[in-house]
């Protein structure tokens, strides 16, 4: 094993929240290194966000229009966004976290313009328009300017941790094989979502919940974990573009339609008209339009492959060039040949993938710092900003959590005195070389297969509680008996792809075992978490937050943070309340 | 149902003499497309688990720009190359860089 250099600030990921992070801990002369399992900043959610054509950074209206856009609503205030976000969170988002929220998207917004990223325009209300790929090129130039460096194709296995301290990171690099102690002062997680949890999903393939299994395994708590949002219209079949959601995008801005495998509209009939509006013109899109695909499914009435057509109507004719005029990146690469099969009359295969969780690592919400000392975490890992459904951008949560992450294990790092790390690496290491040991056994591939058979079942856009404590018993078994059965064909260390896969399972697990185990505590239907069998939204009782505490999954109830908003004690249907929380939203 | 045969580069220095090439048969439903990163990935997933091919961080649409291999001679990027033929090489992009299999050393 390698023991590296030193550093002060140790980052896992290069998303946005790792890149901007890097960039905090940088500036105040910090030495800082970004540790990310693809290129730095050709990796993560980041570059796919809104399918690197049209991503939005969120930022109220007022501070938009004083930045220049003349368009924006100079009207909107810091105050209205936040009062609405907690509407759009079913009021159970963390109030600290809002608060930083609206306060910082300002400045954060401000600052990538000063640093050369290119503004397409507005988008909604309270947002501009800009590709994924520009997120990453404008921050990763300041982060190299700042002296940040940076180990690539490299994932790291475990935060080192003694005495509720942080001491550094194990890594492993996936081209040699070789497994490394990186020693720092403060580690910010930074490592996004954990989608490969699901068969189905609008993410890369660098997204396992290494930052929150992780964080557990090291003494963090897990929060939010039952809310896991699902992008509705993304494209299922032809296998090619499994997992794009451009058709997501082209249906928002207002083409196409969405039909069962009648060629029938479902969405205007399912929902009352207002809930139907809302499903069709409004960011509530994701939420109530997964929930009908997802519906219309399970009555038989899919296609084969079990999603439902996305279509483009070609007459007039005009519909098509309206549609290129307004994104033109409909006509080049991928994009073009999506389009054309369209123009065709071909309807693409589309249904709702795991998208974004809302829940993650429980952070401080003035600090970003978890329950251990030195550790921090920022972006998608993290949970409790949005509460039970994200409507606002991701992007806008990643830059803000980020600066903020960045600045205060900065900090840390500069004043703490603790020793160098005297303790063994055993425990860290022994559990990821153990398959090479075995000579027959369980297969990666099987096992991960089988979780996320298990995740689909349980945790998928509707749940109920036979479905959810069967995912959660399988999950506990595949824990317990079957990961220290597995066993490799491949003996090589070198790019082993079973290997990473059974180090992605170890993360898998821990990551659906605390949602499972939150999804089946709270008997209620809210924002995102939908169940069959409590279809209610239930004020009176479960305003409350979930705790995951530890990796037996160990739980506990907290009260919601409050600043400024006080909660409601409604009891109502979920599509009730919906158009509820709707008619208050500013 | 067709089937389409994926001729791979196969090569790991720490076993191997020398590279050699291995043949694969692949299933294809009639009205589907595929790529030639999903025929990689149902190789690994299906038939042969030691295969190593770019996929550890890999967008699989066309925005990370990371999973070139050379398909038939040319140069091209996994996730972007539709497979039509009923026969494709795939080999790696530099040999003279193989780390192994499919995978080049930076």
């Amino acid at each position: 094993m390698n023991c590296n250099t030193n550093y002060d600030v140790v980052i896992i990921g290069s998303g946005g929240a790792g890149l901007r992070a890097a960039i905090s801990a940088a500036s105040k002369n910090c030495k800082t290194i970004v540790i990310t399992r693809g290129k730095a900043n050709r990796s993560g959610a980041t570059l796919l966000a809104g399918a690197n054509i049209s991503a939005d950074i969120g930022c109220d209206g007022k501070s938009l229009y004083e930045m220049g856009f003349k368009d924006a609503n100079k009207h909107d205030s810091k105050q209205k966004w936040f009062e609405d976000l907690i509407l759009e969170g079913f009021y159970v988002n963390d109030q600290d976290l809002v608060e930083l929220f609206v306060e910082d998207a300002e400045k954060r917004v401000r600052e990538l313009i000063d640093w050369g990223m290119k503004v397409k325009g507005l988008e909604g209300d309270r947002g501009i328009s800009v590709e994924g790929s520009d997120i990453l090129d404008t921050l990763i130039k300041k982060a190299r300017e700042k002296g940040v460096e940076f180990i690539e194709d490299t994932i790291v296995t475990d935060i080192v941790v003694e005495n509720n301290e942080v001491y550094g990171v194990i890594s492993l690099d996936v081209l040699s094989g070789e497994i490394s102690f990186v020693s720092a002062k403060s580690v910010i997680i930074a490592a996004g979502g954990m989608h490969s949890i699901f068969p189905f999903t609008t993410g890369s393939t660098d997204l396992y919940g290494d930052g929150q299994a992780a964080a557990l395994r090291a003494g963090c708590e897990l929060i939010d974990m039952e809310y896991i949002s699902f992008c509705p219209v993304v494209i299922k079949h032809p296998e090619k573009y499994k997992g794009n959601l451009v058709p997501y995008i082209m249906h928002t801005i207002g083409y196409g339609d969405i039909l069962n495998k009648y060629g029938r509209d479902f969405i205007s009939t399912m929902y009352t008209k207002e809930v139907a509006n809302l499903a069709l013109n409004s960011e509530w899109n994701k939420l109530l339009i997964s929930y009908a695909i997802h519906t219309e499914i399970l009555k038989g009435k899919g296609t084969e492959e079990n999603g439902v057509y996305f279509a483009v109507n070609n007459f007039p004719r005009q519909v098509f060039d309206e549609m290129y005029r307004e994104l033109p990146a409909l006509k080049k690469g991928i994009y073009k040949e999506l389009t054309t099969y369209l123009e065709q009359g071909n309807g693409l295969v589309v249904a709702p993938a795991a998208h974004y969780f809302e829940g993650g690592i429980k952070v401080s919400g003035k600090t970003m710092e978890t329950k251990v000392k030195g550790l921090f975490a920022a972006g998608e890992c993290t949970g409790g900003l949005f509460g039970a459904n994200r409507v606002s951008a991701a992007t806008t949560e990643m830059l803000i959590e980020g600066a903020l992450a960045g600045e205060k294990a900065g900090e840390y790092a500069m004043q703490t005195d603790r020793k160098a790390y005297i303790g063994s690496f055993d425990k860290y290491i022994e559990p990821l070389m153990k398959p090479f040991n075995k000579t027959k056994g369980i297969s990666p591939i099987a096992l991960r297969k089988q979780l996320q058979e298990l995740a689909y079942e349980g945790l998928w856009v509707t749940r109920n509680e036979e479905g959810i404590e069967k995912c959660l018993a399988g999950v506990n078994e595949i824990m317990q008996y079957k990961l220290d059965e597995v066993s490799f064909i491949n003996s090589s260390k070198v790019y082993n792809k079973e290997w990473m896969e059974y180090i992605g399972l170890r993360n898998m697990c821990m990551c659906l075992g605390a949602s499972a185990k939150a999804a089946l505590l709270r008997k209620e239907s809210r924002g995102v978490h939908i169940r069959e069998d409590y279809i209610e939204t239930n004020n009176e009782k479960w305003l409350n937050k979930i705790i995951i505490e530890d990796t037996a999954f160990n739980h506990r109830f907290e009260a919601v943070n409050l600043t400024k908003v006080q909660l409601p004690d409604s009891k109502l249907d979920l599509k009730d309340f919906i158009v509820e929380l709707v008619g208050k939203l500013s | 149902m067709k089937s389409i045969t994926a001729t791979c580069y196969r090569y790991n220095k720490e076993t191997d003499k020398e590279a050699y090439y291995k043949t694969y048969d692949i299933p294809v439903e009639e009205n589907n497309s595929i790529s030639v990163y999903n025929v990689l990935e149902y190789i690994y997933d299906n038939l042969d688990p030691t295969l190593s091919f770019f996929s550890h961080a890999a967008c699989k649409q066309v925005a990370c720009g990371r999973c070139s291999v050379k398909v038939n001679g040319s140069i091209v990027l996994a996730c972007k190359e539709a497979v039509t033929a009923e026969n494709i090489l795939i080999e790696p992009v530099n040999e003279a860089k193989v780390i192994k299999d499919l995978i080049c050393s930076k």
